[in-house]
């Protein structure tokens, strides 16, 4: 078939074809495509086919697409289009990237297909993707963990104490007994099948316990961590372990984002009806586009460096506060502008 | 102690000296615990932790090996894997992927760009030690061949 036939079949029909230099950089669309989203052709100069995707789903398709370049090359996804009329249409959205030597120029290149899709396969999909990250995830401290053993294994060395493997087996027992820790609480956050046992907390000594906590991991990356309290005493009725726990992943997140030199302020607070806990930070911020889903499982911004772990850390904080009747919010100016998250608690009467 | 024949200074076949291995992961108890790992098995051993920094340092150094994870930050271990293949002064050097992804169209994907072995996390040090060093007399076989 000619390149010319192989555009009129491209053009047949409701699907699209399309050539990509990556997510949201689109060198060629087949005709369906301007037809479908009434997109004047040739489009104007800086035009961003994105903006077609449904604003609920553009920061999760992008964040896929960039996943899909580390995890294999090829992307499989559900989004919906605005198309002409104004409403969304969902489309199945298949790509791969071209390998090395695939086509003339092709390397680097996204080629795909839209496809109209009457149903969604959202479950499905996020089982796949979430056994390939957790099988990531769960596999790495343990991998870290049979290489430790086996320096344990060979012979005694003088410049590797026997106390410096083990405490390396112990770092990375615990990473893994987070890991599964995350995941089992989230599971039984979605089922409500976890249950808070209420006592009166002072939450500024909390706040100072898990600062004191998170000081050695702070210190190491050269950060400055401080905490802002006020003279009173800040008294919530809650559960103390799972307030900790929302304490210890905000702190743990803001560190991990926050690079040398960079700062980590928590301030706790409250007025005639509520409590806070406020985490500020000087990292690397978030991108408008990625705030509004900070808090959905498995979910990581995309240029993230320091990526790591499950990316359910904040689906944590979220379901552990709202089991309190609290809740959590996050703002960030955008990246490299730092990030604050607050959490808001009823004050105890 | 392996050793591999190498250019001497004056570019004389002859001299001897350690493997150089150039292991790439995310995680950084994974370079520390390779780095000594490997060093007791008679390897030089030099870490970079991410795909642009394993770019750099493979054309730089142009190791014996390279141990490569797949799941990297900058550049993913396939994209490092392609370029190397790609570039004449690197396309020789034997790679190993050493990863947490498990899916059989990753593994398939790995393959594809040309990894040399595939090895699954955990990986067992005693294996991966083994896979070094036979890859590695390949490659001085290959040479000592066509010389």
């Amino acid at each position: 078939m000619t390149e010319c036939e192989l555009r009129r079949v491209a053009d047949l029909g409701s699907a699209f074809y399309f050539r990509a230099a990556g997510p949201g950089e689109p060198t060629w669309f087949s005709a369906g495509f301007f037809e479908a989203t009434g997109t004047p052709q040739p489009p104007s100069p800086g035009w961003d086919w994105t903006e077609l995707i449904h604003p609920d789903d553009r920061a999760a398709v992008l964040q896929r697409w960039t996943q899909a370049r580390a995890a294999g090359g090829r992307l499989d996804t559900e989004l919906r289009l605005t198309v002409a009329d104004g409403t969304a249409r969902w489309y199945r959205l298949l790509a791969e990237v071209g390998p090395s030597g695939a086509c003339d120029g092709g390397e680097g290149v996204w080629v795909g297909v839209g496809l109209e899709s009457e149903q969604r396969s959202d479950a499905r999909e996020l089982t796949t993707e979430f056994l390939a990250t957790a099988s990531h995830e769960l596999r790495t401290p343990l991998n870290a963990i049979a290489g430790w053993l086996h320096m344990l294994k060979l012979s005694s060395r003088a410049d590797l104490p026997e106390w410096q493997v083990l405490s390396a087996i112990e770092r990375n027992v615990q990473a893994e007994k987070a890991l599964i820790g995350n995941l089992l609480d989230v599971s039984r956050l979605t089922r409500g099948a976890m249950s808070i046992v209420p006592e009166r907390v002072d939450l500024t000594q909390l706040v100072r316990g898990s600062v004191a906590n998170a000081m050695a991991s702070a210190v190491a990356k050269g950060l400055d961590l401080r905490v802002e309290a006020p003279a009173d005493q800040v008294t919530i009725i809650a559960d103390r372990r799972k307030i900790e726990q929302v304490v210890w992943h905000l702190l743990a997140n803001s560190i991990r984002c926050t690079s040398h030199p960079g700062a980590v302020a928590i301030q706790v607070g409250q007025d005639h009806a509520r409590s806070w806990v406020r985490v500020t930070d000087s990292g690397e911020g978030i991108d408008a586009t990625f705030l509004p889903y900070v808090f959905e499982p498995f979910s990581q911004q995309p240029r993230n460096p320091a990526r790591t772990g499950l990316g359910l850390g904040l689906t944590l904080v979220r379901g552990l506060v709202e089991l309190h009747g609290g809740s959590v919010s996050a703002a960030s100016q955008g990246h490299g502008h730092g990030a604050v998250f607050e959490v808001t608690l009823p004050r105890a009467a | 102690m392996m050793q591999t024949p190498s250019l001497d200074s004056r570019g004389r076949l002859g001299a001897t000296r350690r493997p150089c291995i150039l292991v790439v992961d995310d995680y950084p108890d994974t370079l520390d615990v390779w780095t000594l790992s490997l060093g007791a098995a008679g390897f030089d051993v030099v870490t970079a932790i991410d795909g642009l920094e394993a770019v750099t340092t493979a054309q730089a150094l142009v190791p014996d090996l390279i141990v490569l994870d797949l799941g990297l930050p900058g550049r993913s271990g396939y994209e490092v894997a392609a370029i190397l293949r790609e570039t004449p002064a690197t396309s020789h050097i034997p790679l190993i992927a050493a990863t947490g992804f498990s899916h059989k169209a990753q593994l398939e994907r790995a393959r594809r760009v040309g990894f040399d072995v595939i090895m699954i996390k955990p990986c067992d040090p005693v294996d991966l030690i083994a896979h070094i060093s036979r890859l590695i007399a390949d490659t001085t076989s290959r040479q000592r061949a066509s010389n």
